[in-house]
């Protein structure tokens, strides 16, 4: 099962230029939303690469969806190589992005992002209304589903703000 | 596969009272919401912990109650041995 906790508190300690977005972020935000993997926004350094494959190399990280055995290694040419990663690790899945759509690189996600207090660490989560452009772009059924909550999350907290 | 989803989303202009109105129509349970924003992102997440543990089990359940479902009625079919 998903350990977010683990995988999260492991990007932290090794200071990888990371924002939490996709359901996750949903979460933090207030969605009741169930996910079971860990998208992460990340910045593209060659600094980043190398914090990125020493955080998730205790977890095993191996490609999703590819058939077992296939060679691969989370190193840093392999991340300078690529771009978006669909992952499987030994605390669950998680997918590494260099750019989000509607939104763009890490720099551009980092603007829509908030800082908030997860498990102890402080951590950038992309906020409600980079949540909604997000997945407005994504356009798939199953990002458009949860605009209806993401959007009342956003009434409420517009509300909460208004003391009404 | 992806279904195309009709969503009509209320204008950019709408007020967050007309908004809410629209998303309960839409099915979102808002006193849940209601109830997720007093708590911290950590309470939120732990309490997805179990939800997806819960989803997990259930799956199991569902896949395990099917193939003795299955076993039973090859069973049945064979006749007792």
């Amino acid at each position: 099962m998903l350990q977010i906790e683990k995988l999260l508190i492991a990007l932290d300690r090794a200071r990888v230029d990371y924002v939490v977005i996709g359901g996750v972020a949903a979460i933090v935000q207030g969605a009741s939303y169930i996910t079971a993997d860990l998208d992460i926004c990340y910045r593209r350094s060659p600094g980043n690469y190398q914090r990125i494959s020493d955080a998730l190399r205790p977890f095993k990280p191996r490609l999703r969806g590819v058939p077992p055995g296939l060679p691969f290694k989370l190193d840093p040419a392999t991340i300078k190589a690529g771009l978006n990663f669909t992952l499987e690790t030994d605390q669950g899945d998680i997918d590494l992005l260099g750019e989000l759509s509607g939104l763009g690189d890490y720099d551009s996600v980092k603007a829509c992002a908030v800082e908030a207090e997860v498990y102890g660490e402080n951590m950038w989560v992309l906020t409600l209304e980079g949540l909604i452009a997000a997945k407005q772009a994504a356009g798939r059924a199953k990002d458009l589903r949860l605009l209806p909550e993401l959007r009342a999350l956003q009434a409420l907290r517009a509300k909460e703000k208004d003391g009404s | 596969m992806e279904h195309a989803l009709d969503l009509k989303l209320p204008p950019d202009d709408a007020t967050p009272d007309e908004v809410l109105a629209w998303a309960e129509a839409d099915g979102v349970d808002l006193s849940m919401l209601r109830e997720r924003l007093r708590m911290s992102p950590t309470e939120r997440l732990r309490r997805h912990e179990g939800a997806l543990a819960m989803m997990l089990a259930f799956r199991n359940a569902k896949i395990k109650g099917a193939i003795h479902a299955s076993n039973r009625e090859t069973a049945d079919r064979i006749g007792p041995s």
